[in-house]
């Protein structure tokens, strides 16, 4: 087993251990709200399946996202294109992947810790969760809400805004927390 | 012309990275378990967080003013959580309530950029300190975006 590989094995069991130990926080918070009021727990339980019935297409997504990581990305490749040097193309590149990237941002968190465990940047994956709020195929929407002026001045703002979220996170000290 | 296998150091080491379908998928299927207790978790939050604030208390904490409704609508847009579009029906119904295009842009785009709800599971995935720099960051990051873009459309003219 390569070093990456082992580096890998070990993120996903902390995550997997961790994210159990969430979960049945989560589920304690759950048990005191139905004991509180029933009908509030039962709605929240009815909600939260809505949730994750809508959640099929972009979990598929992500899979096969990182089966092609796995097939195609080696970490000297990560490095290269979102790593740390990559600069303002790397962070094109992540602002590009959040636009495109469908999905609410927690079903993205495996991939991204994929892709920062082989050498991406705490800059660009900021610069890719800030970015997901540009959403090009809402536009419709928003337009009839917002209307066209609105729509155009705060998308581009996102935009100058991710990068500077980007170049921020860049010189804080986060590079070490994985 | 690059040898991918071989004799040399460089050429061992690209052999040992190729990666065949049979541990790409098993790898990937283990890293998506690996996050699911995470998300299930995050989604429960949410159910939690739509049941137990309804839309009447959200109207109610806005008053008028500029800044403290932009921050407002920042809190509200950092603890609520869902499909983008959802914050744009609710952000109509708050205008036509009378809430500031100022409050709606901060709620629309903290909505999407800020997770309170997910902030746990981001701690673990990407690391705590990387999860609260980076929602801190863009929390503030979201407002003077908000500010910016609904006072050039009320002076260049535009929807309000």
């Amino acid at each position: 087993m390569s070093g990456s590989q082992g580096k890998g094995r070990e993120g996903s069991s902390a995550m997997l251990r961790n994210g159990l130990i969430f979960l049945a926080c989560v589920i304690v918070v759950y048990a005191i709200a139905f004991a509180i009021s029933p009908s509030t727990g039962a709605e929240a339980l009815t909600i939260s399946v809505s949730v994750l019935s809508g959640l099929l297409l972009p979990i598929c997504l992500v899979f096969v996202a990182l089966v092609l990581t796995n097939l195609f990305l080696r970490p000297r490749h990560v490095a290269g294109m979102l790593g740390r040097g990559s600069g303002l193309r790397g962070s094109a590149l992540a602002l590009l992947a959040g636009i495109v990237s469908t999905g609410p941002a927690y079903a993205w968190y495996s991939l991204l810790a994929t892709i920062r465990r082989e050498g991406g940047g705490a800059a660009q994956i900021a610069v890719f969760l800030f970015g997901r709020s540009i959403k090009p195929f809402l536009w419709p929407a928003m337009l009839a809400y917002f209307g066209v002026l609105f729509v155009v001045l705060l998308n581009v703002l996102i935009v100058a805004g991710a990068f500077a979220v980007g170049w921020i996170t860049e010189r804080l000290p986060v590079h070490d927390s994985l | 012309m690059t040898k991918t296998t071989g004799d040399t150091p460089q050429g061992k080491r690209r052999a040992s990275d190729e990666v065949g379908p049979g541990v790409a998928i098993p790898k990937a299927l283990r890293q998506l378990a690996s996050m699911l207790p995470i998300l299930v978790g995050v989604v429960l939050l949410i159910g939690l967080v739509r049941a137990t604030v309804p839309p009447s208390t959200v109207l109610a904490v806005f008053n008028g003013n500029t800044l403290r409704d932009t921050f407002l609508g920042s809190v509200m847009g950092s603890v609520l959580a869902g499909n983008p579009i959802n914050s744009y029906v609710i952000g109509e119904q708050l205008l036509r309530d009378g809430v500031s295009l100022y409050a709606v842009g901060a709620f629309v785009v903290t909505w999407v950029t800020v997770g309170f709800v997910q902030l746990p599971a981001e701690s673990i995935a990407l690391g705590r300190k990387f999860a609260l720099y980076r929602n801190g960051l863009a929390f503030l990051i979201s407002i003077p975006i908000a500010l910016l873009a609904a006072t050039l459309t009320i002076v260049l003219g535009g929807s309000s």
